[in-house]
C-alpha cells in the first residue's frame, strides 16, 4: 500500500534536499518527517550528500591550527605597552586594529592603531617610511587634523596613538545617504523624525535597493546640503594646505579618512601614514577603493612625480561623491584604473540635477586629470569654495567642452595646439555662454573638426614621409594612426595603400582581411583587395569576387564614395579624376581637397595644386596642414618667398611639428637665406632629434653659408640616422661637388637614385639641381658627352630653370667643339645672368672660332664698360688683342696697355715683345699662369706664323690639363693646326 | 576581460594584484584561506609543527611583501599556484638548511622533492579541503545558532538524530531537514567559489 500510494509530501522532501526552502516550509516538513518513515528515509540517505558528508568528516579530523596569527592579541599588547592600557577594540581592518587606549602618563584616552607584526616584517621599507612620515605628521597641529600624539615600534609592532575623535566618517555618511537621504544623513540630529518620514516617502518600503536620489523626494535636497558639502570640503582643503606648507602630503584622502565630529567639525585622519597597502577593509578594496581617489599620476608613475596636488585631486573626488552620491568610477574591477587615467566622470549635475553648476565647476577643476589644470594649492581650492559660500563669483572656469576636446585629444596622444586655438576661438567668440544646447552641438562639431584635422594631419605626415624617402617612417606613422583610429575607414585605406606601395602586398591583404573580419561591409577594403589581387594576376576569381562585393556594399555614388575610391587609387591620374567628381558634389570636403593636393603634387601639377591648397586654406584656416600644403605648392612653383609666409602660419598654428620647420628651411635654402634655414633645421632637430631630413637641410645650409666641413658632418649624420634617406645622399653629393670631390659626389647621386628611383622625394627644381650637379661632375671628370646628357635633362625638366646648367652644358659643348650649341647655351645663360662673365668670354671665343668676329668683338668690348668682379678686365683684353691683331686692327683700339694685375701686365709685355717667352714661363707661378703663358706664346707664334712653335707651346698648355679657358682654347687651336680643313 | 596590453603605462603590480584576488578578501580572510593549506601540506610532508608555523609565517610575509610586485602572467597560473610555489620553496629551503622532516630522517633531499604530479594532487586536495572549510565557516554564520548546533552535533560529532533532537528540543525530522539544508548551502557556496576561481 505504501508503494502503491506515494506520499504526497515526497516531492517537497526531495526538493528540500536540493534547494533552500523557507522557514515555514521547513517546520512543516519536519512535522511530516516525524510521521512518515518513507520520507524520513529519503531525507536521511541521499546519494548526492554522501561525498560531501565524507569530505566534511575528513575536514573534522584534519589539523589546521597554526599558532601563527596576523594580529596581536590584546593581552599581548598590554604586555608590550607600558604607557598604554588597552581598553577596547574600536575598529579593525585587515592590516590594523584600532583600540581605544588610555595613555597612562597623561591620563587621557587615545586611539591606538596597531599594525600587525607581520606587516612590518614583510615591508621593512614601509617601516622606515612610516617612521619618517609619522615624525612629520606628529608636528601638525590643526583643528581639522587628528593629532598624532605618539608613534613607534615595540618588538617589531608598529603603532601610533592619535587623538580620540568621536564621529562618523564620510564613508559612513555616504552609506547612510544611500539608505536614507542626504539631508537625514548629514543633518540627522537636526531634522526631526517626523520630518524625515513624510507620507509617500518610500524609504520604508525597500530600503536596501533604493539609491537616493533616483526615487523619493528630491525637493529636500536644498542649498543647505550643498553648503555643508562646500564647507566641509573647504575645511579639509585648508587643513591640507596647512599640512602641505609643512611639507606633509596625505596621499590617501578618501571618505573613510575624513571624520565628522559630533559638533560638526570635519577632521582628517591618518595624516602622512598612508601605507602602500592600507588598512582599509579589504585587500581588493584597499586597492580599488584607494584607486578611486587616486590621481592619475599615482596610478601611473609615467604621468609625473607625486606632489601636493594628489591631495587636491583626492579631496575633489571625495567632494564629487558628496555631490553625485556616486563615486566617480563606480565599477568594481580593474577597469577603475584605466578610467582614472582615461575617462572623465559624468558631471555630477547630470546625475543629480540639483547640484549647483558653480560648485560642480569647482569640483571638476579639482579632479582634472592633468595636475596643472587643478587648483595650484589646496588653499586656492578652499578659497574658491568660500567664494561660492559667500555668493561671490568663483575663479574656476567651467571646463569648456572645447577644453575637453583638448583633453580628449591629449589622451589619444594628439598634439594640443590646434585644440588650444579652438579654445581661444571659442572663448573669444563668447559662444561658450550662448546656451547649453548650442554649446553641446558646437562641441560635437568641434570635436569632429579637431578629429578630422588630426586624421588629415597624420595622413599628411605619413605622405610627406613617404615622399621624403622615409618609407618606413611613413608606415610607422600610419600604423600609429591606425592604432589610434582603428575603425576609421580613411586610415584603413591609407594603411593598406601604403603597405601596397611598399610592395608588402601580402601584409596589405592580411590587414584588409582583418578589417573585413570586423566590418564585412567595408567596401573600400573589398575594392583594394580586388585591385591587389588583379595586380598579382593569380587570383582572378578572388579579385572578381571582391570587386563584386565592393559594388554590392558601395552606397549610391556620393562625394564620400568618390573620395574613398580616390583614396584607394594608387594611380594618381585616376585618383584626381575621382576627386574631381567628389569635389563637384561637395566642395567643402577638406579631406578630399587635401588628398587632391597630394595627388596633384605627385603628378607635378603644381599650379592646380596651388589652387586646391588655397581653397583648403580658405576652408580650414586653422589647420596647420592647410598652410603646409600651400607652402609646399608655392615652393615647388619656385615662389619660395610666399611659401615661407604660408609655412610661417603653419608653424604658428602647430609649432610642434618638425615637418613645417623643415619645409620652411627648404624654402629658405632656395632663397639662399642660409642662416635662417639653419635655424629652422635646428628647430626641427630639437623637435625630433632623429629627423634625418632636418640634418640634410642643416648640412646644406651650412655648406651654403661657407661651412662646408660642418655641412658635410651634418649630412654624414643624416645618412647614419637614416641610411635610406635619398635626400641625404643628394645633399652630400651637392656639397661634395663644391669641394671638387667629383667621383664621390657622383657615387652619392647614384646611391640616391637607387634608393628612390622615381625621385618621389624631389621637386623638379631639386631634380634639375641633381642633373646639373651630375653634369658638372662629368664635366670636371672630362666626360663631356655624359655631362651634356645630364645637363640636358636638367634643362629639360619643367622646373624653374636651373640656369647654370646651360652654362655648364655650353662649356661641355665647347669642349666637344660644338661651338654653335655652346653659343646658344651661353646666350641663354647670359639672357638670365648677363653678369656671368666667363660665359661671355667663352661665347666670345666661340664666335671667334666660328669666324664671327664682330659678335666676338662685341662680347669682348662689353667688358670694357665694366669694372669686372669675376675677371680681370685686362685679361679679357689679351684675347681681344689677339683677335684684333689677327684681323689687323690692333692699333685702332689699344691705345694703352692697362691692366689691373701684374700677371696680366706681364702677359701684355710678352705680347708686345718686351718680355721673352722664357722670362714669362719663369714668372708664372701657378699651373694656370703657366697655361696662360704657353697659350699666349702659342697664339703669338700663330700670329707670327711660326706654326711648329705654336704647336709646341699649345701642346704644353694642354698637357697642364687645367680647368681654364686657355686650356680649352689651346685644344681648339691645336685641332685647327692639325686639321687645317676645320 | 583584462588584458595587460590595454594599459601599457599602468603599474602592472596593481593590476595584477587586483586581478588575482578578485572577490573581497580581507587580509584576515586571506590568511585564513591560504595559511591552513600551507600548514597542512608542510605537516603532511613531515615537517614539525613549530617549523610548519615558521613556514606559514614566512610564506605569508613573502606574499604580503610581494603582493604589490606580483606580476600577473596568464601562463603562470593561478594565485594559488603562486602561493604553492612560494610554500614549496620554503619547505625545500628548510630541508636544505638541514632541518629534515621528522618522518623522513634518512631521506635524501632528492626523494623529498616530490614530482610535480603528486605535488600537485597533494596541494589540490588541500585547497579543496580549505575551500570546504571556508564554505562551512561562511555557512555557519548564515544559519541560526540552533541550526548550527544541530548540524554540528549530528554531522560532525556523530550524535544520532534522535539524541540531537532530544538535546536541542527539536523534532527528529527537523534535524534531517536542517542537515539537508545546510549541506545545500555548503554545496552552493562551493559552486560559487569554483565559479569565482574560473572567472578571469
Amino acid at each position: 500500500m505504501k508503494q502503491a500510494e506515494p506520499c504526497p509530501h515526497a516531492a517537497a522532501v526531495d526538493r528540500s534536499v536540493n534547494e533552500t526552502v523557507s522557514e515555514e516550509e521547513l517546520t512543516a516538513l519536519a512535522n511530516h518527517l516525524d510521521e512518515c518513515p518513507t520520507c524520513r528515509k529519503s531525507a536521511m540517505g541521499n546519494a548526492q550528500n554522501e561525498s560531501l558528508l565524507q569530505a566534511l568528516h575528513s575536514l573534522k579530523s584534519i589539523e589546521t591550527q597554526t599558532s601563527v596569527d596576523i594580529s596581536v592579541s590584546m593581552e599581548r599588547l598590554n604586555d608590550l605597552f607600558n604607557n598604554y592600557e588597552i581598553i577596547k577594540e574600536i575598529g579593525r581592518g585587515g592590516m590594523g586594529i584600532v583600540y581605544e587606549a588610555r595613555q597612562l602618563e597623561l591620563d587621557r584616552n587615545v586611539a591606538l592603531k596597531v599594525l600587525p607584526l607581520m606587516y612590518s616584517r614583510a615591508r621593512p621599507d614601509a617601516v622606515s617610511q612610516f617612521r619618517r612620515e609619522a615624525a612629520l605628521a606628529a608636528r601638525l597641529k590643526h583643528s581639522n587634523i587628528i593629532a598624532i600624539h605618539d608613534f613607534g615600534q615595540i618588538e617589531g609592532t608598529l603603532y601610533y596613538a592619535m587623538e580620540l575623535v568621536q564621529g562618523r566618517s564620510l564613508r559612513n555618511i555616504l552609506k547612510e545617504i544611500e539608505d536614507t537621504d542626504p539631508v537625514d544623513a548629514v543633518f540627522g540630529d537636526i531634522v526631526t523624525k517626523s520630518d524625515a518620514s513624510k507620507p509617500g516617502d518610500s524609504a520604508g518600503v525597500e530600503p536596501r535597493r533604493r539609491r537616493w536620489p533616483r526615487s523619493g523626494s528630491r525637493t529636500r535636497l536644498t542649498r543647505r546640503y550643498f553648503c555643508k558639502v562646500a564647507e566641509w570640503t573647504a575645511q579639509v582643503a585648508e587643513a591640507l594646505d596647512y599640512a602641505h606648507k609643512n611639507g606633509v602630503i596625505h596621499r590617501d584622502i578618501k571618505p573613510s579618512n575624513l571624520l565628522v565630529t559630533a559638533d560638526g567639525r570635519i577632521m582628517i585622519a591618518d595624516f602622512g601614514l598612508a601605507c602602500p597597502v592600507d588598512e582599509d577593509d579589504t585587500l581588493i578594496q584597499s586597492i580599488m577603493g584607494t584607486c578611486r581617489y587616486m590621481s592619475p599620476e599615482q596610478v601611473d608613475p609615467a604621468q609625473g612625480p607625486i606632489d601636493h596636488r594628489v591631495d587636491v585631486y583626492a579631496l575633489g573626488a571625495t567632494m564629487y561623491e558628496l555631490l553625485a552620491f556616486e563615486s566617480m568610477f563606480p565599477v568594481e574591477d580593474e577597469k577603475v584604473l584605466s578610467q582614472v587615467l582615461n575617462q572623465d566622470p559624468p558631471s555630477p549635475h547630470s546625475i543629480v540635477p540639483e547640484v549647483p553648476l558653480e560648485l560642480e565647476t569647482i569640483c571638476l577643476k579639482a579632479i582634472a586629470k592633468k595636475r596643472e589644470a587643478r587648483y595650484d594649492t589646496a588653499e586656492a581650492f578652499a578659497n574658491d569654495l568660500k567664494r561660492w559660500l559667500l555668493n561671490l563669483p568663483i575663479l574656476a572656469q567651467r571646463p569648456s567642452l572645447s577644453r575637453r576636446i583638448v583633453k580628449f585629444a591629449q589622451r589619444r596622444k594628439l598634439p594640443v595646439v590646434a585644440g588650444a586655438t579652438i579654445v581661444a576661438l571659442v572663448v573669444a567668440s563668447g559662444l561658450l555662454f550662448a546656451g547649453y544646447r548650442n554649446w553641446q552641438k558646437r562641441a560635437v562639431e568641434e570635436q569632429h573638426e579637431a578629429w578630422s584635422h588630426r586624421v588629415q594631419q597624420r595622413l599628411y605626415d605619413a605622405q610627406s614621409d613617404f615622399n621624403n624617402g622615409r618609407l618606413h617612417h611613413a608606415l610607422a606613422k600610419i600604423d600609429a594612426t591606425a592604432s589610434a583610429y582603428p575603425n576609421e575607414v580613411e586610415v584603413q585605406i591609407v594603411r593598406a595603400v601604403t603597405l601596397h606601395r611598399l610592395d608588402r602586398r601580402k601584409d596589405a591583404i592580411d590587414y584588409l582581411f582583418g578589417v573585413l573580419a570586423k566590418r564585412p561591409d567595408r567596401w573600400p577594403a573589398h575594392l583594394l583587395l580586388a585591385g591587389i589581387y588583379n595586380e598579382l594576376g593569380k587570383n582572378k576569381r578572388e579579385a572578381d569576387q571582391h570587386a563584386d562585393l565592393a559594388r554590392e556594399f558601395m552606397p549610391q555614388p556620393s562625394a564620400k564614395t568618390y573620395y574613398l575610391q580616390a583614396l584607394c587609387q594608387t594611380d594618381a591620374e585616376r585618383a584626381v579624376d575621382l576627386l574631381n567628381k567628389s569635389l563637384e558634389l561637395d566642395r567643402t570636403n577638406a579631406g578630399a581637397l587635401l588628398t587632391r593636393c597630394q595627388r596633384l603634387f605627385e603628378l607635378k601639377r603644381y599650379d592646380a595644386m596651388l589652387i586646391d591648397a588655397e581653397r583648403v586654406v580658405a576652408l580650414k584656416p586653422r589647420w596647420a596642414v592647410s598652410h603646409g600644403q600651400l607652402g609646399r605648392a608655392l615652393r615647388w612653383l619656385g615662389r619660395a618667398e610666399e611659401a615661407v609666409y604660408a609655412l610661417n602660419r603653419a608653424i604658428e598654428l602647430d609649432p610642434q611639428r618638425p615637418q613645417w620647420w623643415t619645409d620652411r628651411s627648404g624654402a629658405r635654402i632656395y632663397l639662399r637665406r642660409s642662416s635662417q634655414a639653419i635655424a629652422d633645421a635646428n628647430e626641427a632637430i630639437n623637435l625630433d632629434s632623429r629627423f634625418a631630413f632636418a640634418y640634410v637641410l642643416k648640412g646644406l645650409s651650412r655648406a651654403n653659408d661657407g661651412d662646408v666641413k660642418g655641412g658635410l658632418q651634418d649630412l654624414d649624420r643624416a645618412i647614419r640616422l637614416n641610411p635610406d634617406c635619398a635626400q641625404a645622399y643628394i645633399g652630400r653629393g651637392t656639397v661634395l661637388t663644391r669641394t671638387g670631390q667629383w667621383s664621390q659626389a657622383l657615387a652619392d647621386f647614384d646611391k640616391a637614385e637607387k634608393l628612390d628611383p622615381g625621385q618621389l622625394c624631389l621637386c623638379d627644381y631639386s631634380r634639375a639641381c641633381i642633373h646639373d650637379h651630375r653634369g658638372r661632375c662629368y664635366l670636371a671628370l672630362g666626360n663631356n658627352e655624359q655631362a651634356i646628357e645630364e645637363l640636358t635633362r636638367s634643362i629639360e625638366l619643367p622646373s624653374p630653370e636651373w640656369i647654370d646648367s646651360h652654362w655648364a652644358r655650353g662649356v661641355a659643348a665647347f669642349r666637344r667643339f660644338r661651338f654653335k650649341d655652346a653659343i646658344s647655351d651661353f646666350s641663354r645663360t647670359l639672357e638670365k645672368k648677363p653678369t656671368l662673365e666667363f660665359a661671355r668670354l667663352y661665347r666670345a671665343s666661340s664666335y671667334e672660332i666660328l669666324g664671327d668676329y664682330p659678335l666676338a668683338l662685341r662680347d669682348y668690348e662689353w667688358f670694357e664698360t665694366r669694372t669686372s668682379t669675376q675677371l680681370d678686365a685686362g685679361y679679357v683684353r689679351l684675347f681681344e688683342y689677339c683677335l684684333l691683331r689677327r684681323i689687323g686692327r690692333e692699333n685702332a683700339v689699344f691705345k694703352s696697355r692697362t691692366a689691373d694685375k701684374d700677371w696680366t701686365n706681364c702677359l701684355f709685355d710678352f705680347l708686345f715683345g718686351t718680355v721673352t717667352q722664357k722670362q714669362l714661363i719663369v714668372d708664372a707661378v701657378t699651373d694656370e699662369q703657366r697655361a696662360d703663358a704657353y697659350y699666349f706664346s702659342g697664339m703669338l707664334a700663330l700670329l707670327e706664323n711660326r706654326n711648329p712653335d705654336a704647336k709646341t707651346a699649345l701642346s704644353k698648355c694642354v698637357a697642364l690639363n687645367t680647368d681654364t679657358l686657355v686650356h680649352d682654347l689651346a685644344r681648339v687651336r691645336l685641332r685647327d693646326l692639325e686639321n687645317p680643313g676645320n | 576581460m583584462f588584458h595587460p596590453r590595454e594599459f601599457p603605462q599602468t603599474r602592472p603590480s596593481l593590476l595584477a594584484a587586483v586581478q588575482k584576488t578578485k572577490g573581497h578578501l580581507t587580509w584576515r580572510e586571506f590568511f585564513d584561506r591560504y595559511a591552513p593549506a600551507v600548514y597542512r601540506v608542510a605537516r603532511l610532508r613531515g615537517i614539525a609543527p613549530n617549523d610548519a608555523d615558521d613556514i606559514v609565517q614566512e610564506v605569508m610575509i613573502s606574499i604580503i611583501a610581494r603582493i604589490t610586485d606580483f606580476h600577473y602572467d596568464r601562463d603562470r597560473g593561478r594565485f594559488r599556484d603562486w602561493v604553492r610555489r612560494i610554500a614549496e620553496n620554503k619547505i625545500i629551503n628548510l630541508a636544505r638548511r638541514g632541518r629534515r622532516p621528522v618522518s623522513m630522517p634518512d631521506a635524501a633531499l632528492e626523494d623529498y622533492v616530490l614530482d610535480e604530479n603528486s605535488l600537485e594532487s597533494l596541494w589540490e586536495k588541500e585547497w579543496q579541503l580549505q575551500d570546504l572549510r571556508y564554505c562551512v565557516d561562511q555557512v555557519a554564520v548564515e544559519i541560526s545558532p540552533r541550526q548550527l548546533q544541530a548540524f554540528r552535533m549530528y554531522v560532525f560529532e556523530g550524535v544520532s538524530a534522535e539524541e540531537t533532537g532530544r538535546q536541542l528540543e527539536m523534532k527528529v525530522g527537523y534535524v534531517y531537514v536542517i542537515r539537508n539544508q545546510v549541506l545545500n548551502l555548503i554545496r552552493e557556496r562551493m559552486r560559487k567559489l569554483k565559479n569565482q576561481e574560473k572567472a578571469p
